[in-house]
């Protein structure tokens, strides 16, 4: 992976991004040109062609930036970041090179449509088009980036980032309803992960991360494509339990329905 | 030098493509601006009421939220402002967990005064008025059994007096009595001391039961 990193000019704020924009064998540099646009406002392939170049023939797959603060010791805060960037990846490789593009776009549109209302940049509010691959790419990363951490620090001796505070296992996966706003659940799979019923309306358990993960595709298009494909794949399991699991996370009803529009299939 | 310049300039504004995972303002994916709202379940607050009855949610936001970066005084709010509601009721408890129930059900919520001004309304994460900055929700139990209402971190975003913009994390601190004994006794011995450790790390935790 082609990793660009970089020490940010203001203290304590991280940010990161996984693009895989070098292993999107088709069109990876028209859309690093139009995030280039985007971004300068101008096509840097002809107003800077030497640089362009340089960047064109190295195209990031992550972004990692720290605050100008950060030490070289060790970060929790960071790794958590990182972990959730690697799930990203990791989630690329499922769901392929078609998928990422519809990601990239939809997330090049909310960062055009939302510039000036930061609320919803650049995930979006859940209603557009592409907004079902936003929610299970972060949904995704957000877990594997929370359960690799907490498994990197056994027994509940550290904290991190969920639901909005810092707090500590198990509250920080169990409780875990939200990412960034409550169409993104990523604790529909912390509730397939640890014991079953050892929670409200949590009566799946014991799933592994790569049962899970099996259940990703090029289809995956929201929480209801992956119900579908996880009931599949694991046939024995009650449908009802399944769909009390996410009505629990956030009022999915049986029709795969929770107040947020469906969005359109790829 | 020129090109080195260039190429950092590049970096971070593409690196910025994401949200800070950690800042103050409304589109970082954390803030650690954080606020306690305490708030009192009004209605029947009995430890066993009856189908029909009403306990009552409300509450209004203060003109100054006490954070720990100080004051704060509203604005106006902004979008992406909730909390989140849990309200369930089962047959007989057989988790050590926030009622891991026999027969699951939620219990009816009747929403009085909300955040209606985005058609993604959510039941599970409601917000609050935007003008009023209030809150308002009644839970009327519809069948027998036993109850837990659990009202858990959402966030605030708001523009400040100054113009300063802020993402703040609300966290409800319900006054009412939890009753945590009445909860325990719903369930075997051995799981007791391992729900008493979930439950009493709630702070906006209430537990009842309809005969």
């Amino acid at each position: 992976m082609t990793i660009y990193a970089q020490w940010g000019n203001n203290p304590g704020v991280h940010a990161a991004s996984t693009m895989m924009l070098g292993h999107i064998q088709t069109n990876s540099v028209s859309m690093f040109t139009n995030l280039c646009s985007l971004l300068f406002n101008t096509n840097l392939s002809v107003t800077a062609p030497n640089v362009f170049q340089l960047f064109a023939g190295a195209l990031p797959d992550m972004t990692v930036s720290v605050g100008s603060t950060q030490t070289t010791d060790y970060s929790e805060d960071l790794m958590q970041t990182l972990f959730h960037e690697l799930g990203h990846a990791s989630l690329f490789h499922k769901v392929g090179q078609v998928y990422w593009t519809g990601v990239i776009s939809q997330i090049t549109w909310n960062i055009t449509q939302y510039a000036s209302t930061s609320i919803n940049y650049p995930y979006g509010a859940g209603t557009e088009t592409l907004a079902g691959l936003i929610q299970i790419n972060e949904a995704w990363a957000e877990f594997i980036g929370k359960e690799h951490h907490r498994r990197f620090h056994p027994n509940g001796q550290t904290i991190v980032w969920s639901m909005g505070i810092k707090q500590g296992y198990p509250n920080a996966i169990e409780n875990d309803r939200w990412f960034f706003n409550l169409w993104i659940n990523t604790g529909i799979f912390y509730d397939l992960l640890d014991p079953a019923n050892n929670e409200m309306n949590d009566g799946l358990g014991n799933f592994s991360i790569q049962n899970m993960y099996n259940c990703f595709g090029p289809n995956t298009n929201g929480f209801c494509d992956f119900r579908a494909k996880f009931l599949q794949n694991n046939s024995s399991e009650n449908t009802t339990t399944m769909n009390n699991l996410m009505q629990n996370q956030n009022q999915w009803n049986g029709n795969c329905f929770n107040g947020w529009p469906n969005p359109i299939k790829l | 030098m020129n090109k080195l310049l260039s190429i950092l300039t590049l970096t971070f504004l593409i690196a910025s493509c994401d949200p800070p995972r950690n800042c103050t303002k409304p589109m970082c994916l954390y803030s650690d601006a954080k606020t306690d709202l305490y708030v009192t379940l009004t209605g029947n607050m009995d430890s066993v009421i009856n189908v029909g009855d009403t306990i009552r949610l409300k509450f209004k936001l203060p003109d100054t939220l006490n954070t720990n970066y100080g004051n704060i005084v509203f604005g106006n709010m902004l979008g992406n402002s909730f909390f989140v509601i849990h309200a369930s009721s089962g047959d007989s408890v057989i988790g050590s967990g926030e009622g891991a129930w026999v027969n699951s059900e939620a219990i009816p919520k009747q929403f009085i005064e909300f955040d209606n001004t985005s058609g993604n309304f959510n039941e599970n994460g409601p917000g609050w008025n935007h003008q009023t900055r209030s809150f308002e929700c009644l839970f009327i139990p519809n069948k027998k059994g036993k109850c837990v209402l659990d009202f858990s971190s959402g966030k605030v975003n708001l523009k400040a007096n100054d113009g300063e913009e802020w993402q703040i994390n609300t966290i409800i601190n319900l006054t009412n009595d939890k009753r945590y004994n009445q909860y325990l006794s719903w369930m075997t011995p051995s799981m007791q001391s391992e729900a008493l450790s979930i439950i009493s790390q709630k702070k906006g935790w209430y537990c009842f039961e309809v005969k």
